[in-house]
């Protein structure tokens, strides 16, 4: 199972859906990037659904050359927000509640 | 004894990834150290205590030190240091923001060499760094500020599927999926704290709160669920030489099969008990008093390997600075208590099998299986005639893990102070030249073999 998840990181990385995935490569050049659904691997299908009742927060994030947090920003945005109308280095953090469990969802535009 | 700890396919080498060796904190590793000869003993100032003390695959040694910005230590900022394995010498620094005192100590390294932590700005971040070591940098970062909304990281493991667990000061758990996309978390309960690190093997991640010790899991969504939960005595306050309430020590995860029991120290009044539970169901498998009554409490995470358990008393150690909120302890102050034990596991219940009554234990104690010998240091009393005070200075150990035996003693360089010499309870790690790097309060010790340079 292990080289199955890790093989499928891999392949979405390789897919170029990187700007999809929460982890922020430093020095990765600016991209657009969604919430959209899609179909690959590793990517947001994998994902948790997003219900109704999710809210987001929009961060603007600052980094020096080591890749070290500087400055940050947030604001809450629509669940549904589009981050890739917004110029990285930015992250939109989706949270709700399931049963009693946090969960969180993360995009970052590239 | 023989090391048997499973590897963790997302860490790095077995003795050297993570503060207490590997994942399944057993505080033992299968290198060997530099043996019971003579010792070529370097004391290296970094500026700050260096609680986290790892070597990567490359054999550089990587440490995670909390930087001293005033005698007080009031202001205290954490910075990666990569120092050459030959000397000791500082190849390159990073700091790295300030988050809370047990944050800015516990790292791991990952199956890359990177080292993996959560910084003060609520970011987990995997820190790379070049061949030669001299350049540092956040290679990849995920933010944790929603999920931790004030509170803060105080330990982190990844499991066998990759995903990075976080557990919080205020008792919630994190699972980071592997590739950070997504995040779940619980609350383990509102009256429960962590103040140590979290230890993890196949069959589950273990975390201990001030009132019991965890298995959880994460099931085909990421999401962290409870596989059984066992309170322990907790008692009802802080001891001396303890930095919190309650257990204050990492869980152990050992056995002939590496990982078939799980084990803790717990805080009872009068004597603390070591608490060993089969892994799979929790059961309570056997129990044994440590340490003299009145003067038993340790803040140490034990050593585990094979059936063999051994645990060292830091009851009354004077540590300079406590955590917030960490509240006065009872009795206020105290002096060392002497005492590291042996104990095996059996069919019937746990066996001690040796006792030293008169090891003032300083560190946090290593075993290498591959010497079979106990690395620690000690910090004897200061016998003024008509009372017991702590000692100025420290000593390095090497004892015999099969009987107990001092097998070496040499003093380390300088006396006990502030601005260096205090091992202050910090772990040792044995690199592959068999080179044994203690931390201390200002720096680090490079322990080797005489004649090996």
């Amino acid at each position: 199972m292990t080289l199955t998840r890790r093989s499928l990181l891999a392949a979405a990385t390789a897919l170029a859906v990187g700007p999809l995935l929460g982890a922020t490569k430093a020095g990765d050049a600016h991209a657009g990037a969604s919430n959209a659904p899609t179909s690959a691997p590793g990517g947001p299908a994998d994902a948790p659904e997003i219900p109704a009742k999710a809210r987001a927060f929009l961060y603007r994030e600052s980094f020096d050359e080591a890749g070290l947090l500087q400055d940050s920003t947030m604001e809450e945005v629509p669940p549904h927000f589009d981050i890739a109308t917004v110029p990285a280095p930015a992250r939109l953090s989706i949270v709700w509640d399931e049963d009693g469990v946090y969960r969180e969802r993360q995009i970052v535009a590239r | 004894m023989i090391y048997n700890a499973q590897l963790n396919p997302y860490l790095g080498a077995a003795g050297t990834a993570t503060m207490h060796g590997d994942a399944q904190s057993s505080d033992a590793t299968p290198l060997a150290g530099p043996g019971a000869g003579e010792w070529d003993i370097r004391k290296i100032q970094l500026g700050g205590a260096c609680p986290t003390v790892l070597a990567g695959s490359d054999g550089l040694i990587q440490v995670l030190m909390t930087q001293r910005i005033s005698a007080s230590l009031v202001f205290l900022q954490p910075r990666i240091v990569i120092l050459d394995p030959a000397t000791g010498t500082e190849i390159a620094g990073l700091n790295i923001p300030k988050g809370a005192l047990l944050g800015g100590v516990y790292a791991y390294l990952d199956d890359r060499d990177r080292m993996v932590l959560a910084d003060g700005s609520n970011m987990l971040i995997r820190v790379a760094h070049s061949p030669d070591g001299s350049r540092l940098w956040v290679e990849e970062r995920v933010g944790l500020s929603a999920f931790l909304a004030g509170d803060q990281v105080v330990g982190l493991t990844p499991d066998w599927s990759g995903n990075v667990w976080v557990a919080t000061g205020n008792a919630r758990v994190g699972v980071i999926a592997p590739d950070g996309g997504t995040i779940a978390g619980i609350s383990l309960g509102p009256d429960e704290t962590i103040d140590n690190s979290i230890s993890a093997a196949p069959d589950g991640v273990s975390i201990v709160t001030s009132r019991a010790i965890y298995l959880l899991t994460a099931d085909e969504a990421g999401r962290p669920t409870v596989l059984w939960r066992e309170p322990y005595d907790h008692g009802s306050h802080r001891k001396p030489g303890k930095l919190s309430p309650g257990s204050g020590a990492t869980p152990t995860f050992f056995g002939p099969g590496g990982s078939d029991f799980l084990m803790l120290t717990d805080n009872g009044d009068e004597q603390e008990r070591l608490r060993v539970h089969r892994t799979a169901d929790g059961t309570l498998l056997g129990e044994a008093p440590l340490f003299t009554p009145g003067r038993s409490g340790t803040e140490n995470s034990t050593i585990g390997v094979g059936t063999s358990i051994f645990c060292a008393n830091t009851w009354g150690y004077p540590y300079p600075r406590y955590p917030e909120g960490a509240g006065e302890s009872v009795p206020r102050s105290g002096v060392l208590a002497p005492g590291v034990e042996r104990w095996d596991l059996g069919e019937g219940g746990l066996r001690q099998v040796w006792s030293r009554a008169d090891i003032y234990n300083a560190a946090v104690p290593r075993l290498s299986t591959a010497d079979g010998i106990i690395y620690t240091t000690q910090r004897p009393p200061l016998d003024t005639g008509s009372s017991e005070t702590n000692g100025a200075s420290i000593t390095a150990l090497a004892l015999d893990s099969h009987t107990g035996a001092t097998l070496h003693e040499q003093p380390l360089p300088g006396l006990v102070t502030l601005f260096g010499g205090d091992t202050l309870q910090m772990v040792g790690t044995i690199d592959a030249a068999g080179t044994w790097w203690q931390g201390h309060i200002g720096g680090i010790f490079r322990i080797s073999r005489k004649d090996a340079r």
